[in-house]
C-alpha cells in the first residue's frame, strides 16, 4: 500500500461482494475499492450478506472481516414475501406505465432491504469523506444515497430502460454530489433521465485486469472441444439476451454457412433445447484464472444484451485478442464496437448469420478485430488510467466539502 | 469534516446518554415505530437510537407501519398491531415506541375504538420487562375524557423521552404521568443544525486558491438544488398537501416537510458562505 498524505476514507456500498458473486457492477465496485485501498486510502465496503439477486437470501454471515487492504463490512437483507405485488408492479413498467408514488415506494422497498446498512451508515457517515454507491437500481442505492447527499458519488451503470425512469431513479441521481459513468452512452442516458444532475461527473470507465498469459489448447484439451467456437460468458438470462442469441444462433447454424458452436459459460439455467444439445454447450460457472483462457479459444465473444453500460467480458475478450459480434440493439457495446474497430453488430438472424460466417472464414480480418480490441482497452481501461480519474473526482469533492463543513 | 446533515443529534451529549441509559436497561430491544429514510427529522432520530443501540453491540429489532422505514419488518397500525406486541414481547426484553402520527393508534379511529385500543395496547406494552416511549413533537395528549382514558398508557412506561419546550410543559399538565421517568432529548430535525454566522468562518486559503471552475459549478449547483428544495417544501407546506398524505405510508408527511426545508436551509446557506468567500478570493 502506498503512502498518500491525501489520504481519504471511503466507503463503497455495493448490494453483493465476495469471490463467488457474479455481476459487473460489483465486480467494477470491489476493483475500483481495492485500487483506490492500494493507492493509500481507507476503504470499507458496506454490503449485504446476500449472494443471488435472485433470492437475496442470506448466504454469507453477518461479519467484519478484512479482505487484503480493506475492511467488509456485511448486513443482513431483508425479504418481503410480496413478489407477486412487485411482479405486477415490473410487468405495468415494462409496459412503459408510469408508476404513483406508492407503488415506486413497493417496487423499491419490497424486494430487498438492508436495515443495518441504512443505520450503520446514518449513524457513522462522519467517519468518510465520500461513499460510493453502485448499481442505481437497488436499494442499497436509492434509500441509503440520499442519507449521505453532500458525500454520496453514484456509479449509476445506468441502462436505457423502465427503471432508469422511475421518479427516485431521477430524484437520486440528481440528488448525488458526484457521478462516474463508465462510457459516453451512459453518460448521455443520464443526462436525459436527471438533467439536473451534478457537475461533478465524469466518464471515468472501468477497468480490467490484464492476465499474463494465455493458453487457449489447455481449455480446449480439458473440456473435450474440437470445433471452433462462439463465447458466451454471463447470466443466462432473458434480460440478457440469452434466449434471443440461442434463438438467432440456431437460425445461423441452419444456413451451413459455417461451422461453430456456441459454449456458454456462466450462472442461471441455459435451458438449452433438445434441438441445439449438439452444438450449444454449457460448460457452467468456471473459476476467474480459466476465463482468459476460454477468450483467448474462442473464435468470437457474443454479447447479445441490449442492457450493458460498460460490458467487461467484451473488454475481457478484446485482451485476449479475441474479435466481438454485438446485438445493434445495445448502445454501449455498439459503441465500443465502432470506437475500437473489434467487433462486429448485428440486428437480426439475418446479420448474426453473415457476421459469423464472416469471422470463419476471414481469419486474418478476425485477428485484425482482435488486435484492434486489445490495443482499445489498453489505451482506454486499465485501472491506473481509470483509479487516476476516480481519485481525482473524490478529491475535489472532498476540498468543496471541507470548505462548505469545515475540516 | 462534519457532513452530510442528518447524524447532528445524537453527538449531543443529552442523547448520548439517553443511548447511554437504553443500553444499561436490556441487550435486546424492538424498536416499533417509524425510522429514517421515513418520517423526516424523528425517523432520522429513532434511527440513530436504534443504530448507537447497535453500534453499543445491542440487538435491535425494528418494526415500522411505514414501508420505506430501514426495519425488519412492516406492521399494521391500531388494532392489528396488538398481536405483534404481544409476539415480540415473548422475544425482546425491552420495548421502545414511538408515539407519532398513526402509531399506536390508527389516525382513523373514533373516540371510543381509540380509547380500548389505547387500553389494550397498554396491557401489551406491560408484558415487555423494560418500556420506552419515545415522543414525536408535537406530542398529541388527548384532553377530557380522551385524556382519562390514555392514563394506562402513560403510566405504563418506565422512561418517556421528550423534546423540550412546550411539549415538556404539555406533558407536566398529565397528573398521572411521573415527571422522573420523563428524560428530555435534545431537538429532533428541525433545530439541528447550528447555522450560527457562516460568513465569518476561517476558511482554508490554500484550497480557495486551487479552486476549479467545476468545483465553483458544482456550489451553484448545490446551493440551487438546495433552494429548490425549500421553495418545493414551503409550496407542498402551504399547499396542505403534507397533511392530506399524513396517512402512513404515504409520502412526505408534514414533518418530513419542515424536516427537508431546515436540512435545505442549513445546506444553501453554507454554500452561500463559500461562495461569497470564494468571490472575495478570486
Amino acid at each position: 500500500m502506498r503512502e498518500n498524505k491525501n489520504s481519504l476514507k471511503l466507503a463503497f456500498v455495493t448490494p453483493r461482494y465476495g469471490r463467488d458473486v457474479v455481476g459487473g457492477s460489483e465486480a467494477v465496485m470491489a476493483e475500483a475499492a481495492h485500487g483506490l485501498a492500494q493507492r493509500g486510502h481507507r476503504v470499507e465496503i458496506l454490503t449485504t450478506c446476500a449472494k443471488s439477486h435472485f433470492s437475496w437470501a442470506n448466504e454469507f454471515p453477518e461479519e467484519v472481516f478484512t479482505d487484503v487492504d480493506l475492511e467488509v463490512r456485511r448486513f443482513k437483507t431483508v425479504t418481503k414475501k410480496r413478489r407477486l405485488a412487485v411482479a405486477k408492479i415490473e410487468d405495468r413498467l415494462s409496459a412503459g406505465e408510469r408508476l404513483t408514488d406508492t407503488e415506486e415506494d413497493i417496487w423499491l422497498n419490497e424486494r430487498f432491504r438492508a436495515p443495518g446498512l441504512y443505520l450503520y451508515l446514518l449513524s457513522q457517515q462522519r467517519r468518510y469523506d465520500a461513499v460510493v454507491f453502485s448499481p442505481y437500481l437497488f436499494w442499497s442505492t436509492l434509500a441509503c444515497a440520499g442519507l449521505v447527499k453532500e458525500k454520496s458519488v453514484i456509479m449509476p451503470c445506468l441502462h436505457d430502460e423502465p427503471y432508469a425512469r422511475l421518479g427516485i431513479v431521477k430524484k437520486t441521481l440528481t440528488q448525488a454530489a458526484a457521478l462516474w459513468f463508465l462510457s459516453e452512452p451512459e453518460h448521455q442516458l443520464c443526462h436525459r433521465v436527471a438533467p439536473r444532475m451534478s457537475p461533478l461527473h465524469e466518464v471515468t470507465g472501468a477497468a480490467v485486469a490484464v492476465p499474463n498469459s494465455y493458453n487457449p489448447a489447455k481449455f480446449m484439451e480439458k473440456h473435450g472441444l474440437k470445433n471452433p467456437f462462439l463465447l458466451y460468458v454471463g447470466r443466462r438470462e432473458e434480460g440478457k439476451g440469452w434466449d434471443n442469441l440461442m434463438k438467432s444462433f440456431a437460425s445461423a447454424l441452419a444456413t451451413q454457412r459455417f461451422k461453430m458452436d456456441l459454449i456458454t459459460v456462466g450462472v442461471g439455467n441455459p435451458n438449452i433445447p433438445e434441438s441445439l444439445k449438439n452444438n450449444v454447450i454449457d460448460l457452467g460457472y468456471l473459476e476467474a484464472d480459466e476465463l482468459p483462457d476460454a477468450f483467448s479459444a474462442a473464435s468470437a465473444l457474443a454479447q447479445p444484451s441490449k442492457n450493458e453500460s460498460f460490458s467487461r467480458t467484451v473488454m475481457e475478450a478484446w485482451l485476449a485478442k479475441t474479435p466481438v459480434v454485438a446485438s445493434s440493439a445495445g448502445e454501449v457495446v455498439t459503441w465500443h464496437c465502432e470506437r475500437s474497430k473489434g467487433g462486429l453488430t448485428y440486428a437480426d438472424n439475418y446479420e448474426l448469420t453473415e457476421c459469423l460466417q464472416l469471422i470463419s472464414s476471414n481469419k486474418a480480418l478476425a485477428a485484425q478485430m482482435g488486435e484492434n480490441g486489445r490495443a482499445y482497452v489498453l489505451s482506454n481501461y486499465t485501472w491506473d488510467k481509470v483509479t487516476d480519474k476516480m481519485e481525482d473526482s473524490l478529491q475535489n469533492l472532498s476540498a468543496v466539502n471541507q470548505l462548505v463543513y469545515g475540516g | 469534516m462534519e457532513v452530510g446533515n442528518t447524524a447532528n443529534g445524537i453527538n449531543t451529549e443529552t442523547d448520548n446518554n439517553i443511548v447511554n441509559l437504553l443500553a444499561g436497561l436490556s441487550e435486546d430491544f424492538v424498536l416499533v415505530g417509524t425510522v429514517a429514510p421515513a418520517g423526516g427529522g424523528f425517523g432520522l432520530y429513532t434511527g440513530l437510537v436504534a443504530a448507537e443501540l447497535a453500534m453499543r453491540g445491542k440487538s435491535v429489532r425494528i418494526l415500522s407501519p411505514d414501508r420505506r422505514s430501514a426495519a425488519d419488518k412492516t406492521i399494521p397500525t391500531g388494532p392489528g398491531l396488538l398481536p405483534h406486541l404481544t409476539v415480540e414481547a415473548k422475544k425482546a426484553k425491552a420495548l421502545i415506541l414511538s408515539l407519532e402520527p398513526g402509531l399506536p393508534f390508527s389516525p382513523n379511529l373514533t373516540r371510543v375504538p381509540r380509547a380500548v385500543m389505547l387500553n389494550a395496547a397498554a396491557l401489551a406494552i406491560k408484558a415487555f420487562p423494560v418500556r420506552i416511549l419515545i415522543c414525536d413533537t408535537p406530542i398529541q395528549v388527548p384532553g377530557g375524557i380522551g385524556g382519562r382514558t390514555a392514563q394506562s398508557f402513560w403510566t405504563s412506561f418506565d422512561h418517556i423521552v421528550v423534546r423540550g419546550g412546550e411539549d415538556l410543559t404539555q406533558i407536566r399538565e398529565l397528573p398521572y404521568v411521573d415527571m422522573g421517568k420523563v428524560i428530555v432529548a435534545e431537538p429532533f430535525a428541525d433545530s439541528f443544525f447550528d447555522t450560527g454566522n457562516l460568513s465569518e468562518r476561517a476558511y482554508d486559503e490554500d484550497l480557495i486558491a486551487s479552486f476549479s471552475s467545476e468545483q465553483v459549478a458544482y456550489l451553484l449547483h448545490l446551493r440551487a438544488g438546495r433552494a429548490r428544495q425549500m421553495t418545493d417544501a414551503a409550496n407542498d407546506f402551504s399547499l396542505g398537501t403534507g397533511e392530506k398524505n399524513q396517512a402512513v405510508g404515504a409520502k412526505a408527511s408534514l414533518r418530513e416537510l419542515k424536516s427537508s426545508f431546515y436540512t435545505a436551509k442549513y445546506v444553501y446557506n453554507r454554500s452561500k458562505a463559500v461562495l461569497k468567500k470564494l468571490a472575495n478570493g478570486i
